[in-house]
């Protein structure tokens, strides 16, 4: 009988080993292979090479500082430095209310992000504004009002669900901003996504089909499927009640434009009577997911990959302009917009 | 007119035997699902908390047979207990239409069923918050069932029943979650295009598991009202493309119109 009791006491000090929750540090370097688990398995890029060395090389080489010092702050310099210096890629991030850079200071954020010179919003007063709206803003230029602009600043960011229904309403106010401009009699136009617009890739090809004077293919996605990537071309072809499809398009670009906003770049190239100026856009391809951590935090990758229709990459590299023309501070006349309006003179 | 219901009752007759006992019941039930679940799609990060559910339940039954529908919805939110930020909106339910028929061994006080069930099944994921991430397991099919009924008094009884799916189709998201293809499918073909893009072959042996089994103690206040206590656990391991699995206790309580 005394043997009996001992035993259920083993087994209940047992049960206590196997049921006990993890510390803190503990978790957090659970956390830290968490987000490689996550990036292994998920992210689109993750058989790319990241100055040399694989996602595993970098695992391992930020696993004995992590486990050394096993705290949140610790955990976000790891992961910053991840983000930042190794990976590269502006599709991943910390994202959320929450997040690694949430627990640093600013001049410690400043070490790991280094923003591009070149991310200036546009300055407006050489155009004749006619409408500002939450998606876009467009007018006339000034000196030259057979010249049209339009600015989008935003489209519908949601993806898919309920935003779809919105969508309608969003292109509806592109073709009577097009429709007004064509009656005002303009001929060329400036079309500017120099801005962060993004977040969706169905709405960026809406908007491009009322430019589009063909069907073209404008981008080839790889999707991730349990049997390895599977490809699809997609395309661009004339679409909508109105439209503005003959005239000569400036279309202008810089750091700022990523993303959603690179697809629309990408069905944009592929019209005829366009020039492409600016400086080359941020290079983040692919279509992105989330994904959770224990403490809280919330990782954003890319889960497929993007390419141009001639299959090229523009992952990290972004797409070039012919013309490279940049903004160098927030004072003074907008060069790249002036650069615009003289190639449109011709 | 009159001559196909005459029909009708005469086919009646035939399929469920000469009978004097007829009773409908509908029984109304609400309670809470302990669920306790990780979808792989979604997250690495098991999804637990306390749903609310809700139960709808029609019964027709003879003396050797039972026809019992059941509409079954929950809503909630599930998150991983050491993040609170990141949480999970699961909605769905079910619909189930079963047929079972006595299996007469002559014990006293009990009664043994045997037959199965036609089920739909659905649990959708949806972020609470702004970001890109879905899942869900919708599946559509056919389970074997059994239930056991112990009659304590003519007016206390207890049941268990137990149903386990056989084979159906079970439609997944694509390996992690949102595609661009989602949202393009989405605005052309609609959310339901969107959720049945994927189908697979669902038996428990290759990929689907769904396991339910239930029990309630009912009390009949009276020969028209009755009231229970239910208790059902329901277990699923779902495989492509990547695993979904775990459990929800639905604990409830209803009544019961009997006429």
């Amino acid at each position: 009988m005394k043997s009996l009791k001992y035993l259920f006491f083993l087994l209940f000090l047992l049960f206590l080993e196997c049921s006990k929750e993890p510390t803190e540090s503990e978790s957090i370097i659970s956390d830290y292979k968490l987000v490689f688990d996550y990036l292994k398995s998920d992210y689109g890029y993750r058989d790319e090479l990241f100055k040399d060395q694989s996602l595993d090389a970098i695992y391992k080489k930020y696993l004995p500082r992590i486990e050394k010092t096993p705290t949140k702050i610790e955990l976000a310099k790891i992961l910053l430095t991840i983000e930042h210096q190794e990976l590269q890629d502006p599709h991943v991030y910390f994202s959320g209310t929450e997040k690694p850079k949430d627990l640093l200071f600013d001049d410690e954020i400043e070490f790991y992000v280094k923003p591009r010179a070149d991310l200036f919003d546009p300055k407006l007063e050489a155009i004749n504004i006619i409408k500002k709206d939450d998606f876009y803003t467009y007018g006339t230029v000034k000196t030259n009002p057979e010249i049209g602009y339009l600015y989008i600043r935003s489209f519908n960011r949601k993806t898919g669900g309920d935003s779809a229904l919105g969508i309608p309403k969003g292109i509806d106010a592109v073709e009577n901003y097009l429709k007004d401009l064509k009656d005002k009699g303009v001929k060329k136009m400036i079309v500017d996504i120099r801005s962060g617009a993004g977040g969706s890739s169905y709405v960026p090809l809406w908007v491009a089909k009322r430019f589009a004077n063909k069907k073209a293919v404008y981008m080839i996605a790889e999707y991730d499927t349990v049997d390895g990537f599977k490809e699809e071309k997609w395309y661009v072809e004339p679409e909508g009640k109105e439209g503005f499809r003959k005239g000569k398009i400036a279309l202008l670009t810089n750091g700022n434009t990523c993303s959603g906003g690179e697809m629309f770049v990408l069905a944009m190239l592929q019209r005829d009577n366009l020039v492409h100026m600016g400086s080359e856009t941020e290079g983040c391809a692919g279509n992105i997911v989330d994904r959770d951590l224990a403490n809280g935090w919330n990782l954003r990758m890319t889960n497929g990959k993007t390419k141009k229709a001639d299959g090229s990459p523009y992952w990290k590299v972004g797409l070039k302009p012919e013309f490279i023309v940049k903004n160098t501070s927030n004072e003074g006349e907008d060069k790249v917009i002036k650069k615009a309006i003289q190639e449109l003179r011709k | 007119m009159k001559k196909i219901i005459f029909l009708l009752g005469i086919a009646g007759q035939i399929a469920f035997g000469q009978d004097t006992i007829k009773r409908h019941t509908i029984s109304l039930g609400g309670g809470l699902l302990n669920t306790s679940k990780k979808d792989r799609v979604y997250s690495l990060l098991k999804k637990q908390g306390e749903l609310k559910g809700l139960d709808l339940r029609y019964q027709y039954e003879n003396k050797k047979n039972i026809i019992n529908t059941r509409i079954h919805i929950f809503q909630g939110i599930l998150n991983t207990p050491t993040n609170t930020i990141n949480k999970v909106k699961p909605e769905g339910g079910g619909l189930f239409i079963k047929y079972l028929r006595e299996i007469d061994l002559k014990i006293p006080k009990i009664k043994i069923y045997g037959g199965g069930q036609m089920a739909v099944r659905a649990d959708l994921w949806f972020p609470a918050g702004n970001v890109f991430r879905y899942g869900w397991d919708l599946n559509a099919g056919l389970d074997i069932s059994g239930r056991v009924c112990y009659f304590l008094s003519p007016k206390l009884y207890f049941c268990f029943d137990t149903d386990l799916h056989l084979l159906g189709i079970l439609w997944r998201p694509h390996k992690n979650g949102q595609q661009l293809s989602t949202e393009k499918l989405q605005l052309e073909k609609g959310t339901l295009a969107t959720a049945t893009e994927n189908g697979y072959l669902s038996t428990p042996i290759n990929n689907s598991f769904y396991w339910s089994n239930r029990l309630m103690v009912h009390f009949n206040m009276t020969p028209f009202l009755g009231f229970f206590v239910a208790s059902q656990i329901d277990y699923l391991h779902v495989s492509p493309p990547t695993v979904k699995e775990g459990s929800a206790l639905f604990t409830n309580i209803g009544i019961s119109f009997m006429f």
